[in-house]
């Protein structure tokens, strides 16, 4: 079997420690402040707790197909292995991220709107988007020759972020069940109870931070892989 | 309001197992690529 030896420079595994221990102790702090600390909502009591990690899932959802879409770019641009194993890293944990996020809407739907499921434009545009990012997975798996598939990946990862803003926007372009943006609205004002904003915040920077921490670790298998399937192929 | 606090038990318990398990593939699938180098 062929060998490939991957260098792991001594500052990136401090940092990725750092960013697990952060991502733990930070997470671990919103949830108290999102389960303990917080109020119960007047009008969804205290279903409203499962809006604190709906809610960053979601934009870290987003985030992660931004990513996806940069990296995309910069790949085309400059042919560098490490923005395509990137952009593959990000869509995977994107799609992670966007599946949680439909079943957490899903169990907090149920006691709010009544049913687990309606067919309303934010389920169907975030659905559509969770379908076309495993087919951007699976896309990638076409091809064995590394230069071919990234550069399908890149194409398909700068066309794919279009669906980004129809997901957030959907609920102001169409009558929507859903509720509309409360925090990211365009007058910038969010209409969120000051702790409840807090406690919405720390836990949108403590899954900021496991993304960090996940990325570090999801970039070095693919480098390794690339580095693997190189060898293999001399 | 028992149920509700039922639904909201089963988001994070499904939230934190699904990033839980997710990282620990990762350290998997880093054991696995260890042993083959």
């Amino acid at each position: 079997m062929t060998t490939t030896t991957i260098s792991r420079p001594a500052y990136g595994i401090r940092v990725r420690r750092l960013l697990g221990v952060a991502s733990v102790i930070a997470l671990a702090i919103a949830t108290w402040l999102a389960l303990f600390w917080s109020p119960r909502d007047a009008a969804m009591g205290e279903v409203v707790r499962i809006l604190y990690v709906h809610v960053p899932n979601a934009w870290l959802a987003y985030l992660s197909f931004v990513v996806v879409f940069l990296a995309s770019v910069g790949y085309l641009w400059t042919k560098r292995p490490l923005l395509d194993a990137i952009a593959v890293s990000s869509a995977e944990i994107g799609v992670l991220f966007t599946g949680l996020t439909l079943v957490l809407g899903s169990i907090w739907a149920r006691p709010t709107w009544g049913v687990w499921w309606t067919w309303e434009p934010r389920l169907i545009t975030t659905a559509v988007m969770f379908v076309m990012y495993v087919g951007y997975l699976l896309v990638r798996s076409l091809s064995t020759d590394l230069e071919r598939r990234a550069t399908r990946a890149a194409v398909l990862g700068i066309v794919l972020v279009v669906d980004v803003p129809i997901v957030h926007l959907s609920v102001t372009w169409m009558n929507a069940l859903h509720q509309l943006p409360s925090v990211l609205r365009p007058d910038l004002s969010p209409t969120l109870d000051r702790s409840m904003l807090t406690a919405l915040v720390v836990m949108v920077a403590a899954f900021t931070i496991l993304y960090a921490y996940v990325m570090t670790a999801r970039v070095e298998l693919e480098l390794a892989r690339q580095a693997r399937a190189l060898a293999a192929r001399q | 309001m028992t149920g509700d606090l039922g639904f909201v038990v089963a988001a994070y318990v499904i939230c934190f197992a699904a990033l839980g398990l997710y990282v620990a593939s990762l350290f998997a699938r880093g054991n696995d690529r260890d042993r083959s180098t």
